[in-house]
């Protein structure tokens, strides 16, 4: 099992150095690296202990015995680190394989392959921080791997060195780096009055002290999930290419931020209710905001990081109505993790499949795709459907969850949660939809005929991901019925 | 069931009535409006004379079509049904096959039937009359309907039988005036009358849905338009005419039957001294005529 | 086999099937084949569990298939008598769909639209639909509700080149959407209240918020409602039906008419008569979905009147027949509490209208899909006179045209009898329901009105020559037969009503308690062959005896053709006269616009400048422009904010990097400073403190 848990962490790395360091193949040693985290999860899974007892007691392995702290490094198994692994190493695998075609002469918007070798790199490196994040024990390692996460992103955020790229991963590394300040600081006052990093330390602290810290973290995982009033890094973020994209959204960095909290909501149940209120009332303001940006947005792209924005605060939304007593809520949000990433990453990969075919994002120049493209339809529609929740695909599994819990909270509070839930909900859904028709039916536009054939890899991962779609939510499902017993 | 001998026998006196009396009711109405006019009219027997020679014309068949053929047919002999159906001097004989709302319902095929027959013979005046007839029918049924429904919540019943043994026994309310009043004026339109000859128009559409029908099935369809006039009337009389009642039968018929000529007499005066209307002034008057009968049904479901 | 097994692997088939000719999408006309066989499988299968369910009774699961961590729902499925119901008239209508497509989706005019977005999602579309009609769980119904949405949805699109077409799509799934989240939030409500999904569970919990919080309850029957009612397309809700319909290919829009706008009748029924306790809610909630009906019925019929394309005049027509099963399932459940005779009465005239309306609704359908076969158009004033080259079709279209307008003896009046006499006798509790009842009743005359436009101008009038370039010949036999079926069960359903109402009748009685309703003899003096003689209690009140006066009606016809031949006239056939002018075929043809102009001027409104025809207030769509407003330059924080921030700390930085400027002697002199400054600080802050 330890074995498991450290090559699963060193393999990307592994990966990484090598890939950056050949001068052919990199495509190849990628995809291997990438396929071998893939198996070494298949394998931890085939280790768990089979009578779930991980749920209650998680695995913890020391890796680094230090004198300060006992336990200060190491590996932690449970449910919601599962969650975010699985999304982590899945989606991970998916983009390496999609960025080996993506990343090539054939790409329409990009036509180069150079820097490829810089992507596999980081994006290997990328996934080992997140895998690290997922695994962390305490808030001390896990620290260590966020701020991990943000380097990584910096540099991937600026792969195509052009000013507009250089500039928004400064943006994103100045933004998401002053958040770290305050988890920093967070974690200097936990661990001064508690003298622990657990994540369960922060129920220790005095109530007064408790809602600041909380509100600390609280801050730093806004900024790195992106939302109001930090949301501004993300969009800009877009620069990148789509399978950074891709990534950076649907399971990495953004995901850190609401991974933290959830952590903080399930290891700590005496949460004041009033830190609650504000995380939903905050996650439904992001909600609003993003939504009404959605209308200005004319590149696919841009469109779906404001969608990323608003998903950030279903989760956030979901853990609010946790601490506010709500477990389905909680439940709900937590599912939207991955439901979220599987929907969100495919809708990406399509944007990303979309501007290789034909050599555009605008929505304006595109319609008609459907004709040339059915494949891409296909996936679009899917991971469309997956985000707006309609049955069965994953996003509405957790949204259901969510309203359980809104209404479950009950009273004024849940009635004011719900509305402005409720309309994101159904404006989001007729844009989205308006888009949707906009770009792959109707007229075919010129920009859409001239759209070429898809390569194997992206059509893999499309097919792959749609799939997942369905297969989510019974897995989301699965791990957040053991977080709960 | 409700075949015993009595129903039986009453059954083909109704057919034979609305069958052999009918036309005679159109040759007195055709001679009131000679009189009217100054002119010496034609003979009581007159329209026997028309049905016997248009039976036996050629007939002209300009469409080969189902409906071309046989509307006239299908038209008369529901008509033929309908005066099984109505009360003519006595509770109609299928009284146990059908209530009001069949009754309007079987009406309104003879009519179905006159604008197939309009719009199969493929003439503009032939559609154009269907359409008439359609548009006031339109107009014309809600009157009757509401004026029967209103008979039938006074009376508690759908069926013709009950409702008229109710008015018998039962004083006459001011509902059933009001509605009967209003129904009076509308039935000059259903009889397609002056001033709502509005279907066939000679004079304008050259008898709209007719305007391609000749020989036996023209015969048919005048023999049900005073068939129509015959029902109608019997109708009207036994429900809203219902005082005097005798035990005797045939009493009861020859007074039905007087209160029928007085009825068409009237119908007839109104018929010659009137012009026609346009379509949309009928179609006016009888949204006036409609809010008056429901101002009648909101009497009856006041219980008065 | 249990029945519930035969039903899983009947659906089971249609899913199959969908993967099946999703793989082979590319040979149309195998894929069309194949679809009709598993089809027609998967109806003989559910028909079978229809009928021994009828013969057995309840066939249910003991255990859930599926359970729903975290919460309390479990995927039950039960099939009682009205689900029967139900279940029989969707196997019946996706065959007749499944047969009638088979030609009719390799018409040239869909030859560059791939048919995997047909008849795989038709096979979706069913199985779901089926699955909503048995499942008795909320939550389990609520997404087999949404399968069935998004399946009719790509249905509705499927024409995706059209730029209508996707409008249309847009408003159907947008509205439709609104509508179940509206569901959505009802069936937490009622969930919260009992803590289980399932159908028992909200039904006791409905009774315990009945006393403890009427209102809750009513805001969550309200949404239920407004669900159903939108899926059934009762106005205003039901304004996106008339897009979706008339874009959805015809076997689809008869697919829809046939099943899924029934659904919403299924849920009103299921809710408010099956689950919510008979009490006074049922009074309040029945006159309000007779009074949706009712406006349904006014507004989308005479709408239907004016229209001048076959495919919204029949959906508009959609609406009104809705309006007519709501009137009354509604009387129904108002008289759940008060006169439970009459209620049944009135539910089961909604029902069985319901049955009739699929039968008709469909063939109607089916006809203008033939109209489409031959002439490539729906438009009434671009065809006519088809009787010439669509024999068969044309005397199919005017059966069931009668029957829609509830001409005797066929269907539609058996049912709309019951629902005018059930009006009628109501009159006496409720005045306001008469009221109701006579709407229905003269807009059942518009009815005519507007079939006699729809048969007249597209079957007879005029032949429009140049419209039908076709030979003359018939659809084809696997779209013929799907009209002459339903066209026979018009006819059948309408001489011997007794035959479908005495299913009605029991599946009806069966979701009550035993005896809470009179039995059938009781209430119809037979429950065999023969007339209704509907009796609340004080002697016969009404009387429709079909059998006895279509064979009396026959034999007055025979006395017609007897008098028609008894002159023994001569027949020529000659050429019609247009008063010996010379014309074009054009010129004499009476288009289907001229139709009751001043008809339909009566219902013209005017309020100031605004004046519209007819009574449909239908909204364009609005052009929404998003400006660089206010709240836009809010939310856009980096100009406002980080950008100046991140400016402001840049330029500080350039001004100490200003004193990076590369000559040694400036730095000497910046560390003698340093070194000064220092020395400085250090003794103040040593003075400070008193050492040194």
């Amino acid at each position: 099992m330890g074995t498991i848990l450290i090559l699963l962490l060193l393999f990307p790395i592994l990966g990484a150095v090598i890939a950056g360091m050949v001068k052919k193949g990199t495509n190849v040693i990628a995809v291997i690296a990438g396929t071998g985290a893939l198996l070494l999860t298949a394998a931890l899974f085939l280790n768990l202990p089979p009578d779930l007892s991980f749920r209650t007691v998680p695995v913890q392995l020391q890796w680094l015995q230090d004198h300060l702290v006992d336990g200060l490094f190491g590996f932690q198994i449970d449910p919601l680190g599962l969650i975010m692994l699985l999304v982590v190493v899945v989606l991970g695998f998916l983009n390496i394989v999609y960025s080996t075609a993506y990343l090539s002469r054939g790409n329409k918007e990009h036509p180069t392959e150079e820097g490829r070798q810089r992507h596999h790199f980081w994006m290997l490196l990328f996934v080992a921080s997140m895998i690290g994040v997922a695994m962390s024990p305490n808030l001390f390692q896990l620290y260590i791997f966020w701020e991990m996460t943000t380097l990584c992103s910096w540099a991937l955020i600026s792969h195509y060195r052009n000013e507009d790229s250089l500039k928004a991963g400064f943006k994103a590394l100045l933004m998401t780096f002053s958040g770290g300040i305050f988890f920093a600081i967070g974690l200097v006052i936990l661990f001064v009055s508690t003298g622990s990093f657990e994540f369960s330390a922060v129920s220790q602290l005095s109530p007064e002290l408790k809602g600041w810290v909380f509100f600390f973290f609280l801050v730093a995982a806004w900024a790195k999930s992106a939302q109001v009033p930090f949301f501004t890094w993300l969009p800009d973020a877009m620069a990148a290419p789509t399978t950074v994209s891709m990534y950076l959204h649907a399971a990495a960095m953004v995901k850190a931020g609401v991974f933290l909290i959830s952590r903080l909501a399930v290891a700590n149940s005496d949460l004041a209710f009033g830190s609650g209120l504000l995380v939903g009332i905050m996650a439904v303001v992001t909600m609003l905001v993003a939504l009404y940006l959605f209308f200005y947005q004319d590149d696919l792209k841009r469109l779906l990081a404001y969608s990323t924005i608003a998903h950030l605060g279903y989760v956030f939304f979901g853990i609010g109505l946790g601490i506010m007593g709500s477990t389905t809520g909680l439940m709900g949000g937590l599912m939207h993790i991955m439901n979220h990433g599987v929907g969100k990453g495919l809708l990406f990969l399509c944007v990303g499949a979309i501007s290789y075919v034909s050599g555009s994002r605008s929505i304006k120049q595109l319609s008609g795709l459907a004709k040339t493209s059915p494949l891409i339809a296909v996936a679009f529609f899917t991971g469309m459907f997956a985000i707006l929740g309609i049955p069965p695909f994953s996003g509405f599994w957790s949204k259901f969850y969510l309203l359980i819990g809104t209404l479950d909270v009950g009273g004024t509070v849940g009635i004011l949660l719900l509305i402005p839930f409720l309309l994101e909900i159904i404006i989001a859904f007729a844009w989205f939809l308006h888009v949707g028709h906009k770009v792959f039916f109707g007229r075919v536009s010129t920009t859409a005929s001239n759209a070429g054939k898809l390569p194997f890899a992206i059509s893999f991962a499309l097919v792959v991901m749609s799939v997942l779609t369905l297969v989510a939510p019974v897995v989301a499902l699965f791990l957040v019925k053991l977080i709960f017993i | 069931m409700s075949l015993s001998m009595e129903n039986l026998g009453l059954a083909l006196f109704n057919l034979l009535l609305v069958i052999l009396l009918s036309p005679l009711l159109e040759g007195i109405i055709r001679k009131l409006v000679a009189i009217v006019h100054s002119r010496i009219g034609p003979p009581l027997y007159q329209p026997y004379l028309d049905l016997l020679k248009l039976l036996g014309k050629e007939e002209i068949v300009s469409s080969n079509n189902f409906f071309f053929r046989y509307s006239a047919v299908l038209g008369f002999g529901a008509i033929l049904l309908v005066a099984l159906l109505s009360p003519i001097a006595a509770a109609p004989p299928l009284n146990a096959g059908g209530d009001i709302i069949v009754f309007i319902y079987m009406l309104s095929f003879s009519a179905v039937m006159i604008m197939l027959s309009g719009v199969t013979s493929e003439s503009p005046y032939g559609v154009l009359g269907a359409a008439r007839e359609m548009m006031m029918v339109l107009t014309v049924e809600p009157v009757i309907v509401i004026a029967l429904i209103v008979a039938a919540v006074n009376a508690d019943s759908l069926q013709f039988g009950a409702i008229i043994a109710h008015f018998q026994n039962n004083p006459f309310p001011l509902s059933m005036v009001i509605v009967g009043i209003v129904l009076f004026i509308s039935i000059v339109a259903q009889l397609a009358r002056l001033p709502f000859d509005i279907v066939e128009a000679d004079q304008e559409i050259m008898e709209g849905p007719f305007v391609e029908q000749s020989g036996p099935k023209l015969a048919l369809f005048k023999w049900m338009f005073y068939a129509k006039e015959l029902i109608f009337a019997a109708v009207f009389v036994s429900i809203f005419i219902p005082w005097f009642h005798s035990e005797v039968f045939i009493v009861n018929f020859l007074y039905t039957l007087v209160k029928i000529l007085v009825m068409l007499v009237v119908v007839g005066v109104v018929h010659v001294v009137n012009p026609r209307l346009r379509i949309d002034q009928a179609v006016r008057y009888f949204a006036v005529l409609i809010f008056i009968t429901i101002i009648g049904l909101a009497f009856a479901l006041a219980g008065s | 086999m249990n029945p519930i097994q035969l039903f899983i692997i009947s659906t089971l088939l249609l899913v199959l099937g969908a993967i099946v000719t999703w793989i082979l999408g590319n040979r149309r006309e195998l894929t069309s084949k194949l679809s009709t066989v598993f089809f027609a499988l998967s109806s003989i299968g559910v028909l079978s569990v229809v009928f021994t369910v009828f013969s057995s009774g309840t066939a249910q699961l003991n255990a859930p298939l599926i359970e729903v961590p975290g919460i309390d729902s479990g995927l039950l499925l039960r099939i009682d008598l009205l689900s029967a119901l139900f279940l029989g008239i969707i196997a019946l209508v996706s065959f007749m769909v499944a047969l009638y497509a088979v030609r009719y989706m390799n018409l040239k005019i869909f030859a560059d639209l791939s048919l995997r977005a047909f008849f795989p999602v038709l096979m979706i579309f069913f199985a779901s639909v089926m699955y909503v009609v048995v499942v008795v769980d909320m939550f389990f119904f609520f997404i087999f509700w949404e399968i069935m949405t998004l399946a009719s949805y790509f249905l509705v699109i499927f024409n995706k080149r059209d730029k209508d077409t996707l409008r249309a799509g847009f408003k159907y799934f947008l509205i439709t959407h609104i509508a179940t989240a509206l569901m959505f939030i009802a069936v937490i409500i009622i969930y919260l209240q009992g803590g289980s999904f399932s159908f028992d569970a909200l039904e006791q919990a409905m009774q315990s918020m009945s006393v403890s919080n009427p209102g809750l309850l009513h805001l969550a029957l309200l949404f239920l409602f407004l669900a159903f009612a939108t899926k059934a397309g009762i106005l205003p809700m039901g304004d996106w039906l008339p897009d979706a319909y008339s874009s959805a290919p015809i076997p689809a829009s008869s697919a829809f008419a046939g099943s899924m706008t029934k659904l919403g009748v299924y849920g009103v029924i299921r809710i408010f008569v099956d689950i919510l306790p008979v009490s006074d809610f049922s009074q309040t909630w029945g006159i309000i979905i007779a009074l949706m009906g009712t406006i349904s019925i006014f507004v989308g019929t005479l709408t239907a009147l004016v229209q001048e394309e076959t495919k919204r005049l029949l959906s508009f027509h959609v609406i009104g027949q809705m309006g007519y099963i709501f009137l009354g399932v509604g009387m129904g459940v108002y008289f759940l509490n008060v006169q439970p005779v009459l209620a049944i009465v009135a539910l089961s005239a909604g029902v069985f209208h319901l049955i009739n309306n699929v039968c008709y609704k469909s063939c109607l359908f089916f006809n203008a899909g033939s109209v489409v076969w031959k002439t490539g158009t729906t438009n009434f004033n671009l065809v006519g006179g088809l009787h010439r080259v669509l024999p068969m079709t044309a005397v199919i279209a005017v059966i069931a045209s009668l029957s829609i307008s509830g001409v005797p003896p066929l269907s539609g009046f058996s049912s709309k009898w019951l629902i005018y006499q059930s009006s009628i006798r109501a009159a006496i509790t409720n005045p306001l329901i008469l009221g109701f009842g006579i709407i229905a009743l003269f807009i059942s005359i518009v009815t005519l009105a507007s079939f006699v436009k729809f048969t007249s101008t597209l079957f007879y009038g005029k032949y429009a020559d140049n419209n039908t370039k076709a030979k003359r010949k018939e659809v084809p036999l696997t779209m013929m037969i799907p009209q002459i079926v339903m066209a026979l069960l018009s006819i059948i359903f309408g001489i011997v009503p007794i035959l479908p109402l005495k299913y009605v009748h029991k599946s009806i009685a069966s979701l009550l308690e035993a005896d809470f309703f009179p039995p059938m003899q009781s209430i119809y003096g037979t429950d065999s062959l023969g007339g209704l003689m509907t009796n609340y209690g004080e002697g016969v009140f009404a009387v429709w005896n079909p059998l006895l006066l279509t064979l009396v009606g026959l034999f007055c016809i025979l006395i017609a053709y007897a008098f028609y031949r008894s002159g023994s006239a001569p027949r020529r056939a000659d050429t019609t006269w247009y008063c010996g002018e010379e014309h074009s075929d054009e010129e004499v043809r009476y288009r289907a616009h001229s139709f009751y102009l001043p008809f339909k001027k009566m219902f013209r409104i005017r309020i100031g400048k605004y004046e519209r025809e007819g009574v449909y207030p239908s909204i364009g769509y609005p052009k929404i422009t998003f400006g660089n407003n206010l709240f836009k330059r809010i939310t856009d924080i980096d100009k406002w904010f980080y950008d100046p921030l991140v400016n402001r700390f840049m330029a500080l930085m350039k001004r100490f990097s200003a004193t990076h400027s590369g000559v040694p002697h400036l730095y000497l002199l910046w560390l003698i400073i340093g070194t000064v400054l220092a020395v400085v600080v250090l003794f103040l802050l040593a003075g400070h403190s008193g050492h040194l």
